[in-house]
């Protein structure tokens, strides 16, 4: 009798095992997640409904053949590690890769990957959870969008103050060039010639400054796409401060020093970008300085770990306390004629380089504006 | 004779291409040019017998106008052509104020010469 009492608790306990069974395979069918198992051979063991819809093959066509067959040839490296890693027991949580759908469409994934056990705790296949990310791409992707558009529309924005200056800057060399013209031909028509090479020359000069002038700001007005790549910082710096200088709101532009670090020497940047927080910072630091004698700007790019500092450092009369707490919001500003979204702007161009921005007081008076960004030769962090 | 010692034009700009194009050409029109970078170097030179000034607007430390004026305090105002990349309506009242045409950058060479030839006679030739 003894027996079946002990048999009857058996059944019962293997009843409670298949109903709790039953109730994971509901739970696992009715996911919105895809799960999928496999042996340690890589064979397809489960598959509930969400995979199907995620990567297009019914249960009853991938079970019993290899995982590979939605995994990109080029990932099946990657299947091979995480096999190795879960047979050591190891728990691999948010695994971004990407999978193939059965028509061939690669698809952006999440994986949550897991051992199985057998009863006597043995590993004997893997459990994967894949969330879909496509739509969290896309997401992404028009919010990159959004943001580069606003980023750029800052920059004709900027441009937008600067044309008058600039149209100043340009009809210089035009001036001369006139000059220049009109005296050769002068010159030629009463048989004269000594000089004429000369002056030649200075025609050809001025027609290079124009051009250059006219070069740095088509590059500021371009769109094209953001691209972060090794640039010489120094080249980027200067490049700004002529263009702020051209375009200087007070008749005596700040004296400017460039400092730029042997170590300091190349950023990963988008060099038009980081011109475009450095021509803010630098108009600022003008407009701050304007009834301050003898302005002085300062800027230099220092070594800070994997990073660059570049500090822009004014004489001005220094920032009022409860601005400099909210100077990065929007629409703040103390002109009156700003909208006040630079350097808003300046900072989301910062943070999408991995950066950071700030002000504080200058140690001499006036303000420091500083920014960071990765610099070309930083320890590579690997990610997995 | 007599006027020959009035024959010199002297410019101020700060801009040294502008400043070297400009000689050049008045040079070759003939005429005996003075050149300065600065208001306050034409101020400080206060070289005798200018015949007329053409200056720049837009200079640091003193502006075309206010060298302009400047000189409208001594005894016999000098002729002076006031020449600007960016003539407002404000900068040419200011200046026909003060008696002084005013003339946009690029120059018009025939307007700059009408000026100049009003003023001034050119050097005898060599």
């Amino acid at each position: 009798m003894a027996k079946v009492v002990s048999s009857g608790n058996e059944n019962a306990a293997t009843a409670d095992r298949v109903l709790a069974r039953l109730r994971l395979a509901a739970i696992v069918e009715s996911s919105l997640d895809a799960i999928v198992a496999k042996d340690l051979n890589g064979i397809v063991t489960d598959w509930n409904a969400a995979a199907e819809a995620m990567l297009g093959y019914k249960a009853e066509e991938i079970i019993g053949r290899p995982i590979t067959t939605i995994i990109p040839p080029e990932r099946h490296d990657e299947e091979a590690t995480i096999l190795d890693r879960v047979r050591r027991g190891e728990r691999l949580v948010v695994f971004e890769t990407i999978r193939r759908h059965k028509n061939g469409r690669i698809v952006p994934v999440a994986l949550t990957i897991s051992p199985i056990r057998d009863d006597a705790g043995r590993i004997i296949g893997v459990s994967k959870i894949g969330r879909d990310l496509t739509e969290h791409r896309e997401q992404q992707r028009q919010l990159a969008e959004l943001q580069a558009e606003l980023i750029h529309v800052s920059r004709i924005n900027d441009m937008a103050h600067m044309v008058s200056a600039l149209a100043h800057e340009i009809n210089q060399p035009l001036t001369a060039i006139t000059n220049y013209a009109n005296g050769l031909r002068r010159m030629l028509s009463a048989g004269r010639t000594q000089g004429v090479e000369q002056a030649l020359e200075r025609v050809a000069e001025q027609a290079t400054r124009a051009r250059e002038i006219i070069q740095r700001l088509r590059n500021l007005m371009q769109k094209g796409k953001t691209e972060q790549r090794p640039e010489d910082m120094r080249e980027t710096i200067e490049e700004a401060a002529a263009l702020s200088r051209a375009a200087a709101p007070a008749s005596e532009p700040p004296a400017l020093q460039v400092q730029v670090d042997d170590d300091a020497a190349t950023g990963v940047i988008d060099r038009i970008q980081i011109q475009q927080v450095l021509l803010n910072l630098m108009r600022n630091a003008a407009e701050a300085m304007q009834d301050v004698s003898a302005p002085r700007l300062s800027v230099r790019a220092q070594r800070d770990g994997d990073m660059i500092r570049v500090s822009v450092v004014d004489t001005g009369p220094g920032l009022p306390e409860d601005v400099r707490a909210r100077l990065f919001q929007p629409f703040v500003t103390t002109k009156a004629t700003g909208m006040g979204v630079g350097l808003s702007v300046c900072r989301t161009i910062i943070e999408a380089h991995g950066g950071e921005i700030g002000a504080e007081d200058a140690s001499g008076g006036g303000t420091v504006f500083r920014f960071t960004v990765p610099a070309a030769d930083a320890s590579q962090h690997p990610r997995c | 004779m007599e006027r020959a010692r009035h024959n010199v034009v002297a410019i101020i700009d700060d801009d040294p291409a502008v400043l070297d194009s400009l000689q050049f050409l008045l040079i070759a029109a003939g005429y005996e040019v003075l050149a300065f970078g600065s208001a306050e170097a034409f101020l400080r030179a206060d070289p005798p017998h200018v015949a007329c000034l053409v200056v720049d607007q837009q200079m640091p430390d003193m502006t075309g106008l206010e060298l302009i004026e400047r000189r409208q305090d001594g005894v016999q105002a000098t002729p002076a052509l006031l020449v600007s990349s960016a003539l407002t309506r404000t900068v040419s009242e200011r200046a026909a104020a003060l008696g002084a045409s005013t003339l946009a950058k690029p120059l018009d060479e025939d307007d700059l010469l009408r000026f100049v030839a009003e003023h001034a006679a050119p050097a005898p030739s060599t």
